[in-house]
């Protein structure tokens, strides 16, 4: 049966793929590293808005650790809120003893000091609102280059199909006007259509790498700058939740774990006394440890600004760098779509 | 003018500082408690100003806070182990950080259970609302106000005081019940008769 199918149509069908296979691999290099680069922005904005989330949550279990490191503190607080702790309002003379933590609720404050509400219930949503509305943009614009990035090509198994179908109507139809030049592809063998699928497939891709291109330039027009102003403002807010909210709810943990041990050394055995010195030792390392996280956070975000603006120097004037990557991607490309040109050529016999 | 993010710093500073006197072992234990629970309180209020800033990014109301901050910190230098004297000015710089920094927060949940019940009576005069009736009254008395200085003579001294009556009128319709009742008082109509 492939005796009878002309060489003539099959090498234009050929010179086709190849004429519209040069044009899209002119810039598929670049292309190529212009999606790579919004993969990259997804996968980094995923990354800020996910640990400005654990941020948040993070600060909220240091200050519930704080609340519930003062109550057990002392034996005059209670778990309730607000609990009002009696703060001195004047330096302690010599040799004179602490009052109570807790101040008795309707009960007057002794003489030098004030009651003070301490309240740390979790954050309210309404005060991280605006840092998850960050967040939250940033997710946003990570998902949208994602979608562009991560988009898988159209099936070409189906496209192949559906050129078949075509072009056996067409066939069918010509013949009915007494036109035989048109070969009978049913009878393509398995080797002949494995070549052409993997053709339509190199097509397929290097024009969806072009639409999703298109669709990158456009997002990154209407978003980029957008997010750009957006991340420092999360990165500082990020910074304050942790070195305001954070590291002071530690250092009032390391006061109550003190208090605690001044309470209770004497009712404590050795190793009771050991472990709890430990803990304060771990406590006092915890503040360095808590500002780790604002600083890890900053890093994600410049490593995301970076990306992006590495994404509006790919869309608009590669550097030199990227033009030599940009080529070798394409020269790798193009002598692949040779060897799969050379091996369809091959398969369909016009050699 | 300072920056929220000057004041945050400033704050943090003095916390530091007072934690680090909480934890220094010249002192004694009740003079590490005492400044142990300053830093607590002071750390509440810098944990509600961050929560609830009252004016934004910057703003001239946070020069109090910023110079209280960085005054305490000073005063911090002066402390002497069992010398209540040489710590005294801390106790009083922290507070006054402390309350100017409660200031710039809009949160009316308040520091010290006096202040909350200021806060509460304050919040509950402010929701007071007038009848109805009062109102609709306040509303015709400004349009009376208006056609009156229409009305009036357009020149020398009788013009000016119309304006200033239908100025005064108007600005009052818009502010508090009391004043409100005080332009229902002042309307010309009732005057003139």
């Amino acid at each position: 049966m492939r005796t009878r199918m002309s060489a003539r149509p099959v090498v234009s069908v050929h010179a086709y793929v190849l004429a519209a296979g040069a044009l899209l691999l002119g810039g598929c290099g670049t292309n190529a590293l212009r999606v790579e680069s919004a993969g990259e922005i997804a996968t980094f904005a995923k990354v800020v808005s996910q640990q400005a989330r654990d941020v948040l949550a993070e600060v909220d279990a240091r200050r519930e650790r704080a609340f519930v490191t003062l109550i057990a503190s002392d034996a005059s607080c209670e778990p309730v809120q607000p609990v009002l702790i009696l703060v001195p309002r004047a330096a302690p003379v010599p040799g004179s003893e602490s009052p109570p933590l807790c101040a008795a609720s309707g009960t007057s404050p002794p003489k030098g000091y004030e009651v003070v509400e301490f309240d740390f219930r979790p954050l309210s949503t309404a005060a991280i609102q605006p840092t998850l509305d960050l967040a939250g943009a940033v997710a946003v614009y990570g998902d949208a280059m994602a979608a562009l990035a991560m988009q898988p090509s159209n099936d070409s198994a189906q496209q192949l199909d559906e050129i078949l179908a075509l072009a056996s109507r067409a066939r069918a139809t010509a013949t009915g006007f007494g036109l035989t030049g048109i070969p009978e592809l049913k009878t393509l063998s398995d080797e002949q259509k494995s070549s052409a699928t993997k053709l339509i497939d190199l097509m397929l891709a290097l024009q969806s790498e072009q639409q999703r291109t298109q669709d990158i330039r456009r997002l990154y027009a209407e978003k980029a700058a957008q997010i750009q102003s957006i991340l420092p403002e999360l990165s500082a807010q990020i910074e304050d939740w942790v070195t305001v909210a954070g590291v002071g709810a530690d250092q009032i943990t390391t006061t109550n774990l003190e208090r605690v041990y001044r309470n209770e050394r004497s009712r404590l055995d050795l190793e009771g006394r050991i472990a709890l010195i430990k803990l304060i030792f771990d406590a006092r390392s915890q503040p360095a440890r808590t500002e780790q996280a604002s600083v890890s956070f900053a890093n994600a975000v410049d490593t995301l600004q970076q990306e992006n603006e590495h994404l509006g120097q790919l869309l608009t004037n590669p550097s030199v760098e990227d033009r030599a990557r940009a080529a070798q991607i394409s020269q790798q490309r193009i002598l692949g779509a040779l060897e799969q040109i050379a091996q369809a050529l091959t398969a369909w016999k016009v050699f | 003018m300072a920056t929220r993010t000057a004041l945050l710093k400033a704050g943090k500073e003095l916390r530091a500082v007072l934690f680090g006197l909480s934890q220094n072992g010249i002192y004694a234990a009740p003079e590490r408690e005492g400044f142990a629970r300053l830093m607590t309180y002071y750390h509440l209020q810098l944990d509600r100003f961050l929560r609830a800033p009252c004016c934004g990014g910057s703003s001239v109301r946070y020069d109090p806070p910023l110079s209280g901050a960085n005054a305490a910190v000073t005063k911090s230098g002066q402390c002497k182990p069992g010398q209540p004297a040489s710590q005294q000015p801390l106790y009083d710089a922290v507070f006054a950080a402390g309350e100017s920094l409660t200031a710039v927060t809009t949160t009316p949940q308040a520091v010290t259970t006096t202040v909350v019940i200021r806060a509460k009576v304050v919040a509950a005069k402010r929701t007071v609302r007038r009848p109805a009736a009062a109102r609709a009254a306040v509303t015709r008395n400004a349009k009376k106000v208006r056609t009156a200085s229409k009305k009036a003579p357009a020149a020398g001294k009788v013009a000016s005081t119309a304006v200033r009556r239908k100025t005064a009128a108007r600005r009052n319709a818009k502010r508090a019940p009391a004043k409100q009742t005080v332009a229902k008082r002042k309307a010309p109509p009732k005057r003139k008769r």
